[in-house]
């Protein structure tokens, strides 16, 4: 939730607290920034969904979360918050030490994150063995009881697999063994279910809500997918053009939108039994970085701007209830 | 509508028996070795100006179908006739003639376009391939399909990496258009593009059609985009066709498991949290190695033993004789009489 929204019953203080998180990339004409100052935070236990299209900072922002921003990009503002550890003032080998162990991350294709030429079980078995004191023998016990956790059926066999050998839903199940291995207080998943047939996606989905029930940690769970992150987060946020232009309890955002972008990005969306003619479209491009509008980045393309939302940009408000919104015109009907 | 010269008595389209399997390598590593039955046994038909979806997760077969029935491959066995031609057993100038009022656009318009040429010349390449126009005519022809893909004529000089990913699609879609075609094959036009540019291209696609009486064979993993866009749909599961039905009575009464449990998975949004223990278990079979029966039996809550052995062949419904089903078992009516074993 925001950094003004409640905390979860849990006690303690937030899993991850970002604060004015700035993320830039150098270019010709100066630099570009990918995440333009954003605040938010995730209780325990919590799921936060990250929604937006390409260039709207999700992904930048998850690096920024485990000191990974490849360079020549650099966060040049703003802290992150493990608990009390601030990520952003930590040096290389503190970052190795909580990654894996504190924050932990999967991605869309796991063919990329693992390792080919280390079976299954060695890798899961290696992330296990970095932060914990034990011989080979006890994180190849650890390693076999991580694959059986997340359900891949014959797990002895599966330890020696490479993964090559598995099918994509059996790879991303071996990564999401291999995050968890160390009991992690964070989960960042980006994409985790786009390269899935529709079927395998359902189940990846559940295993990660069962995986929360069973471990507890928070889940920031990235996706261009609003269905998929309807399925799965408490709260949403909204990011475009490096921004946070909506944030909320899912129940807040997807009944009660008030963002034009976020109504837009609903509505643009074919359903199954909708049955409407036309699809309403949002006009122009995805935001070019480079070339932002003065004021509210989503102004060019919305259709409730005036002078003023060309001219300032919105601060996020509070609609009530914890639900923010960055618009001079939230919740006004679109004309 | 827009039969053409052609006047075709029969359908535009129409696929029997296809059949496209792949030789698998047996290299050192390999577990499996042996042919990949991609398509195996796959028929249809498609009228002018209609939209068929062609949907089913990855490995299914559509995208192979697609590729056959357009000749990018040699299929191994049935036949497409189009136009009332076959094109299975074209070659050559007679196969670049007779596929000339179909077209494809594919999913990538990023690997599909040359970056070494303009996009006047991109999009103009199938009229000097198939020696159509004068220079002249060439360009007029240009600026009109241009102007009808929502690009500006005056583009026509720039070059792919100058556009964005959903320009790229309009220039792939006038490339396509550009000959006249019948027939557009489609295979995952969105799926490379951001959410709202998704909904820009499928109007653009829709209007298209309504124009010109196009008719579209859609290929998509997309159920949402499917029940939009498409008339009838087909639903292809590891290289056969398990259902086909109107848009309609596929969505509304899906007969098939496989169908049912594939629109149960599509996420809604502002549906909810998703339920535990609703997913459909197991994995996808490798078409290198299909179960023997019914291909889906493994995966669905209804096999018996029946299913198991025999495959189901693909029969029409009583009450709908357009609704066709290659279940043992089909789902009834929400009002029927279940007919579950």
């Amino acid at each position: 939730m925001s950094a003004a929204g409640s905390l979860s019953d849990h006690g303690g203080g937030p899993v991850l607290t970002v604060d004015g998180l700035e993320v830039t990339f150098p270019t010709a004409d100066g630099p570009l920034r990918a995440v333009a100052g954003i605040s938010y935070s995730i209780a325990p236990a919590r799921t936060l969904g990250v929604v937006g299209e390409s260039g709207c900072g999700k992904s930048v922002t998850a690096l920024a979360i485990l000191g990974l921003v490849p360079p020549p990009g650099r966060i040049a503002g703003g802290t992150v918050w493990l608990g009390d550890l601030e990520v952003t003032a930590m040096d290389e080998a503190a970052l190795t030490a909580i990654r894996g162990e504190r924050v932990s991350m999967v991605f869309q294709e796991p063919m990329t994150a693992l390792n080919p030429v280390l079976t299954v079980g060695e890798q899961i078995a290696e992330a296990w063995a970095l932060h914990r004191e034990g011989s080979p023998a006890e994180a190849r016990q650890a390693a076999l009881e991580m694959i059986a956790r997340v359900r891949i059926p014959d797990p002895v066999r599966c330890f020696d697999d490479y993964p090559h050998h598995l099918s994509g839903g059996m790879r991303q199940r071996a990564m999401i063994a291999m995050a968890l291995a160390c009991g992690p207080e964070l989960l960042i998943a980006d994409e985790p279910t786009t390269a899935l047939d529709v079927t395998i996606q359902a189940q990846i989905i559940e295993l990660m809500m069962e995986m929360q029930a069973e471990f507890g940690m928070a889940i920031q769970f990235i996706s261009h997918n609003l269905g998929v992150v309807s399925e799965i987060a408490d709260d949403v946020m909204v990011m475009y053009a490096g921004h946070i232009v909506e944030i909320g309890s899912s129940a807040q955002i997807f009944a009660d939108p008030r963002h034009p972008y976020t109504r837009a990005l609903m509505e643009t969306l074919p359903r199954i039994g909708a049955r409407v003619h036309r699809l309403p479209a949002i006009p122009g491009t995805v935001p070019d970085l480079g070339a932002l509008p003065a004021g509210c980045p989503f102004s060019d393309r919305c259709p409730l701007a005036d002078a003023t939302c060309r001219a300032q940009r919105p601060a996020l408000e509070d609609q009530g209830g914890g639900h923010f919104a960055a618009c001079f015109k939230a919740g006004e009907p679109a004309p | 509508m827009s039969a053409g010269s052609h006047a075709p008595a029969g359908p535009l389209l129409e696929v029997e028996g296809l059949v496209k399997h792949f030789r698998m390598g047996g290299g050192l590593f390999a577990r499996h070795s042996g042919r990949i039955q991609a398509v195996n046994g796959v028929s249809f038909t498609l009228a002018a100006g209609e939209t068929l979806a062609l949907v089913g997760e990855s490995g299914c077969g559509k995208t192979t179908a697609a590729r056959t029935i357009a000749r990018l491959y040699r299929p191994d066995a049935g036949s497409v006739r189009f136009q009332g031609r076959d094109l299975a057993g074209l070659r050559g100038r007679a196969l670049k003639s007779a596929r000339r009022a179909l077209q494809m656009v594919f999913q990538d318009p990023f690997g599909s376009l040359n970056p070494r040429l303009p996009v006047g010349a991109i999009i103009n390449e199938p009229l000097k391939i198939h020696g159509i126009g004068t220079r002249a005519e060439r360009g007029e022809r240009l600026a009109r399909v241009m102007t009808q893909v929502g690009l500006n004529p005056r583009d026509a000089e720039r070059y792919p990496h100058q556009f964005s990913g959903g320009q790229r699609q309009r220039i792939a879609i006038a490339r396509a258009l550009v000959l006249e075609p019948e027939l557009i094959i489609a295979d995952e036009p969105l799926s490379a593009l951001d959410v709202s540019i998704q909904s820009q291209i499928l109007n653009l696609l829709k209007d298209i059609q309504e124009d010109r009486g196009l008719a579209f064979l859609f290929i998509t993993h997309d159920l949402a985009v499917v029940d939009h866009f498409a008339d009838r749909v087909a639903v292809m599961y590891l290289g056969h066709i398990v259902e086909t039905a109107r848009r309609e009575a596929l969505f509304e009464t899906p007969r098939h498991p496989y169908t049912r449990a594939l629109i149960d998975a599509v996420p809604v949004p502002g549906g909810g949290k998703r339920r535990l223990g609703t997913a459909t278990a197991g994995d996808v079979p490798s078409p290198a190695a299909p179960p023997p029966g019914c291909p889906f039996h493994p995966r669905c809550p209804r096999a018996s033993e029946t299913c198991r052995r025999t495959m189901p062949a693909l029969e029409p419904r009583a009450e709908d004789p357009g609704h066709r089903v290659a279940c043992h078992h089909p789902l009834e009516a929400p009002t029927g009489a279940g007919g579950a074993p």
